[in-house]
Order: structure tokens, then sequence, then C-alpha cells
């Protein structure tokens, strides 16, 4: 067995003719059958495509690789720069439209700031259907109960003294002055 | 490489450093010298013959456009074998897939059928049947080693196990064959 182990392991090198066997192996191998049909194996496979010819010759074989490798390098190169001019793109693009926003912003800089709307007393919007029913009396008993400054100091008063004549402007004087 | 040296006596790992360096002829001298080991170890493993010398331009395609990868642990040609390995795997899964350039019609020797006389050899064909079904590992080492005369601790260098393992595997080769051959 230890033979038949040992034949095994030489047998590529023999079939190659890189060796040859010693007087004992050759004597084992001429009386074991199982190394016998090992060796008849490994010479069949050794020989295995050895009558093989490639259809092309290694030069042309060569060739078709270089226009192979250089083609998928040109086009590896083509879809770097199209990465590339994609992303030059975006970058353009995005500068572009954060420069237009910040000029938007900047020409509202420059504009009269729009302001809320003189304060209006939320109760003049307010419809007040109640109102209506109530008698002439009434509704005046119910201004008098509304505090002074709501009325008195209501910027609503200002734009009618533009109403008021120089008699009155003088009367409306001589009440603030005391 | 220099302009003295001719590529044929250059080592496989000097032509690999001067194609590498840019010059094309140093890689056509490594197809002259592996391309017909490889049709044989792909003719071996079970490729159709009519495929063998496209998948020999596809294995020498991957092997120049990857270089850096082989690492001279392993022998040239073992690497390009273990790259031809995986090439047929990955054959059967994406056959429509790979891309090869046609060899044009005057790239072609004037021979009738150079495969004829090797389908004509029934052992021949049972073996390569045989080993066609092994595993991976088992046809590689045992093809390997009676093809090339290998060492075993080349072959596990190259694919990536260890010399023991990689006995382990050709004399289970040997075993599946001999059963199968019977």
């Amino acid at each position: 067995m230890r033979d038949c182990a040992r034949l095994s392991d030489r047998m590529p090198d023999v079939a190659l003719g890189r060796a040859q066997w010693s007087p004992e192996e050759a004597e084992h191998l001429a009386t074991c059958a199982g190394c016998q049909e090992e060796w008849s194996l490994v010479r069949l496979a050794g020989g295995l495509g050895e009558q093989l010819r490639l259809a092309a010759e290694p030069d042309s074989i060569a060739t078709a690789v270089f226009q192979r490798i250089a083609s998928e390098r040109r086009q590896a190169r083509y879809q770097r720069w199209s990465v590339a001019g994609l992303a030059a793109a975006a970058a353009i693009a995005l500068a572009v439209w954060y420069g237009r926003g910040q000029t938007g912003q900047n020409a509202l800089k420059g504009l009269p700031v729009a302001t809320a709307p003189a304060a209006q007393p939320a109760e003049l919007a307010i419809p007040l259907p109640e109102l209506d029913q109530l008698q002439e009396p009434e509704l005046d008993s119910l201004l008098q109960e509304i505090s002074p400054p709501l009325t008195s100091g209501s910027t609503l008063e200002a734009p009618s003294l533009g109403d008021l004549d120089d008699q009155e402007l003088e009367e409306v004087l001589a009440t603030w002055e005391g | 490489m220099s302009a003295s040296a001719t590529p044929a006596c250059l080592t496989d790992l000097a032509l690999v450093a001067a194609y590498r360096s840019g010059d094309e002829r140093a890689a056509t001298e490594l197809v002259r010298r592996h391309a017909a080991a490889i049709g044989r170890f792909l003719y071996s493993s079970g490729a159709s013959p009519s495929e063998i010398d496209d998948l020999v331009q596809e294995a020498f395609f991957r092997a120049f456009r990857r270089l850096e990868g082989w690492r001279a642990e392993a022998s040239f040609r073992s690497w390009l074998f273990t790259i031809a390995g995986n090439l047929l795997r990955d054959d059967f899964r994406k056959r429509k897939g790979r891309q090869v350039l046609s060899l044009e019609d005057r790239d072609l020797p004037d021979q009738a059928d150079p495969h004829a006389d090797l389908v004509a050899n029934e052992a021949g064909e049972r073996l390569r049947q045989g080993l066609a079904t092994l595993p991976r590992l088992q046809r590689e080492v045992f093809l390997l080693r009676v093809q090339e005369g290998i060492d075993y601790r080349q072959i596990a260098a190259a694919l990536g196990t260890t010399p023991g393992a990689a006995r382990v595997h050709y004399h289970h080769a040997v075993k599946r064959l001999k059963e199968l051959m019977e």
C-alpha cells in the first residue's frame, strides 16, 4: 500500500518524462493491478487534448486581447468624463440656483418692507349681527362702556383729522392742550 | 523590456513586468507560451472544442486586465489556469453576456477539422466527461498535476489551498475517475 501511494505521487512526473521508475517501482507496477489502472489513467489524462490546435494563431489572440483592453479603457475614460461632466453641470446648476436665490433675497432687502396693516380693532372686522337689533340709545350706552383707550387712542382717529376744517382742528387742539 | 532582450529568452515574471511597462510584445510572448496549455486545460475540463479559441482569448483578456492579481507565488501558467477555471464556471452562468471579438477568417489556419481526431478518441472522451463531473478543485488539481507536472505547493498557491489539501483532492480525483472509467 505504501508503494502504491509512492507510485501514485510520482506518476505525473514519470508520465511527463521528468522522472523514471526505479527498478523497485517498476517491479511493483508490474504486479499491482490498482497501480496499473491508475498509471493508465494518468497517462491518458496527461495526453488529453495534446493534439488540440488552436484555430487562431497566438499573435491573433494577443492582438484581439489588446484591442479589447484598449476599447475597455477608452470606454472607462469616457464614463469617467461623463460622470465628471455631469458632476460639473450639477455643480454649475446648483451655483446658479443658489446665486439666484441670494439675488432674490438681496432684492427683497432693497424693497420697502411690507408691514402689516395698521392694527385695526378686531371687533370692527367681526360682524356682530346682534348690534343691528339695538336702538340708538343702547348703542350710545354701549359705546360709552368701551374703555376710552380703545376709542380715543385708536389710530383710526388720525386719518379723520384730515376731514376736519381749521376751526374744528383748533377745537381739538384746545381739548388736548387743556 | 530592454532593446537587446529577446522576449522568448525572458522569464514570465520579466515579461509581465515588461508588459506592465507598456511593451505589448512581452504580452504576445506570454500568449505564445501559454495559449496551447490553456486550450488543453479548457478542453480537458469539458469546454466545447468549438469554443476553446474564444475561451482562451477571454482568459488572456482577463489575465492582462488584472495582472496585478498575479503575485508570482504560483507560476504564471498556474494562475492562468485558475482564471480559465473561473472563466468556465462563469461561462456557464452568463454565456450571453460574454463579448468576444471574432477572429477574422484570414487568422484561421488551413485545417479541415483540428478536433476531429480528438473526438474520435473514445477513452479520452469518456475521461473528459468524467473530469467535467468532478468538483472544481479536484479537477483542477488533477489536471495541473498530470498535464503540467506542477507540484502541490504551487498548485496550492494558485488555487488558494494547502499542499496537503491539494494532494487529497488529487487522490480523490484519481479514485473517482478510476470508478468512472471502469
